[in-house]
């Protein structure tokens, strides 16, 4: 299990994001370093790790209640951090996997600019397609989307300059609980 | 039409700075390559596989779409296959209407019918919003290469482009972008049709798969209405993870350390009022299952390395070739273009064996462009 996480913190970092391991008790101090006063998003997340969330100072925005709201888009356009929970993991990649069923997960994690994806440990697998073979042996139901992301949104399309952000988030953290 | 090739040529060989730009991305091709496929070196063996499954897809192309149709299809989704460029170009005006406003991701298949210049003639508003695109689409130009289209724009050039559009000033690469993501926001929002391209089909899971760096490819496909994916028959594979092992040999043949998304589309989602209604897949044949001669054409996943490692390519950039271009363009061309164009463009290749060097799919490009060279196909 070591070996996963070190495996998958130096390809995410090569990848451009950002790598926190912590315990529990500090995921809502983590949240606010990152988060900063800023409103936030959220979707798919454990209904404990909701309650902690509850208990920030920001302007909360919980998109799995919200995803019937008429305007709902104009409402969050200026939402500047995404939280999403994790489905699966994948080390040699450094890759998170989202299943989607109601896309509020693609909300969060490809509208604002910063997206926190919260994850256990647990769902660390060695490589993509061993990601990929757990989710869709577990999804139940339709899920509509599975959003494999890669680090931070960018573009090279001029002068094969790498640049970030493009359209999606310009920073990615994967905040792994002990 | 040679002589008007012969102009496009010369002119692109007298501009420097259309040059700079394919130069060097040619020059470090090789470099890019390596290190790609030295960073995941089963990309090797995983092309190696696809190109299996893609024969088997290919041996009976009606069969697979059939076999794809029916994992796809449900609620909210249609597949229209279509023969012709015409009639894929007309269905979408349909689905589009002419009201519409549309975010559009990356498609070669879309340039290939010129969708953006058709849909735009009946006026629907259109935004290319992969930023090498947009640049291609303001000056109303062809995309030059398979996954970087403005990859003969140097920065000053992107930059007077850009200006008229954003009226921002932009002192570097970093403020180009950052303005190209301001403007594009509300276009996203507002939009109620999302077009996208696709890299692979799964038949066992009835999935799209497609990839981008950017992130518009994500907003393209959530936030409108409708969504029109456009693709082709050569893209369907037996599974998911077959589709997504050929997302992974196409990014790593590019020369790329890794595609930032992959995104996976199996419906319209549930228990909300926002994002898609509706899915509409184009696929797309336009000579592709009638041409038997350059079949082999059908197995390339448009990495684009044969054209970045084609010294002709590297001197006259993009002007080589009639939307697909150069290398694999030129019999791309013959088979869903014009033949005497291709035939055209095919003697402008030296025959040094280069591209068959790279191709991931081990494709015997110079073969192929013989067979057009000599008018045997
Ligand atoms: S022919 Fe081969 S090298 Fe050229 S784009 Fe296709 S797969 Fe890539």
């Amino acid at each position: 299990m070591k070996d996963l996480l070190e495996e998958f913190k130096n390809s995410l970092e090569e990848n451009g994001g950002s790598f926190h391991l912590i315990e529990r008790e500090k995921l809502i101090e983590l949240i606010m370093d990152i988060a900063g006063k800023n409103d936030i998003m959220y979707s798919g997340l454990d209904e404990s790790i909701e309650n902690e969330i509850k208990k920030l100072n920001s302007k909360l925005y919980p998109l799995d209640i919200m995803s019937n709201e008429k305007n709902l888009k104009e409402k969050i356009r200026d939402v500047r951090v995404g939280i999403t929970g994790t489905d699966a993991l994948a080390a040699e990649s450094g890759s998170i996997v989202l299943v989607d069923f109601n896309l509020m997960k693609s909300f969060a994690a490809f509208l604002p600019e910063i997206h926190i994806a919260i994850a256990d440990e647990k769902k660390i697998f060695p490589t993509l397609l061993d990601a990929i073979d757990h989710v869709m042996k577990n999804i139940k139901g339709n899920a509509s989307a599975i959003q494999i992301i890669q680090g931070p949104s960018k573009t090279g399309d001029i002068e094969k300059k790498i640049v970030r952000p493009s359209h999606g988030p310009k920073e990615l953290h994967v905040i792994i609980l002990r | 039409m040679f002589s008007h090739l012969h102009r496009r040529i010369l002119f692109s060989l007298r501009d420097d700075d259309l040059r700079k730009g394919s130069k060097e991305a040619t020059r470090e091709e090789f470099k890019n390559r390596h290190g790609s496929i030295e960073r995941h070196p089963y990309a090797v063996k995983w092309a190696e596989e696809i190109k299996e499954k893609k024969k088997v897809m290919l041996e009976d192309p009606l069969k697979s779409i059939e076999s794809f149709r029916k994992s796809f299809e449900g609620r909210g989704k249609y597949l229209h296959f279509l023969r012709s460029a015409d009639e894929a170009r007309e269905l979408i005006l349909n689905i589009v209407g002419n009201e519409s406003t549309v975010v559009k991701s990356k498609s070669l298949v879309g340039e290939e019918i010129e969708l953006r210049h058709f849909l735009e003639g009946k006026g629907v508003k259109l935004y290319e919003t992969d930023l090498g695109e947009f640049l291609v689409q303001l000056v109303n130009g062809r995309p030059a290469h398979m996954v970087t289209p403005a990859v003969n724009m140097t920065e000053r050039r992107a930059r007077e482009v850009l200006y008229p559009v954003v009226k921002k000033r932009m002192d570097d690469v970093v403020s180009m972008v950052l303005e190209v993501r301001h403007f594009m926001r509300d276009k996203f929002l507002s939009a109620n049709v999302g077009i996208i391209g696709a890299n692979a089909l799964a038949v066992d899971t009835g999935s799209i798969v497609f990839i981008t760096n950017e992130g518009n490819g994500a907003l393209t496909s959530t936030l409108p209405e409708k969504i029109i994916v456009i693709t082709s028959i050569e893209k369907i594979y037996p599974t998911l993870q077959d589709a997504i092992k050929a997302c992974v040999v196409q990014t790593v043949y590019a020369g790329f350390r890794n595609t930032t998304y992959i995104h996976i589309i199996n419906g319209v989602p549930v228990d909300t009022s926002n994002g898609p209604r509706e899915i509409h897949l184009i696929m797309l044949d336009n000579n592709r299952i009638r041409d038997d001669s350059l079949k082999e054409t059908l197995y390339c996943i448009k990495c684009g390395s044969c054209q970045l490692s084609c010294p002709i390519f590297s001197e006259v950039d993009g002007s080589w070739g009639h939307i697909y271009t150069a290398a694999i363009g030129i019999p791309w061309t013959a088979i869903t273009g014009d033949r005497s164009i291709a035939r055209d463009l095919s003697y402008l290749c030296l025959q040094c064996g280069r591209c068959r060097e790279v191709c991931p799919m081990k494709i015997d490009i110079p073969g192929l462009i013989l067979k057009i060279k000599r008018g045997r196909f």
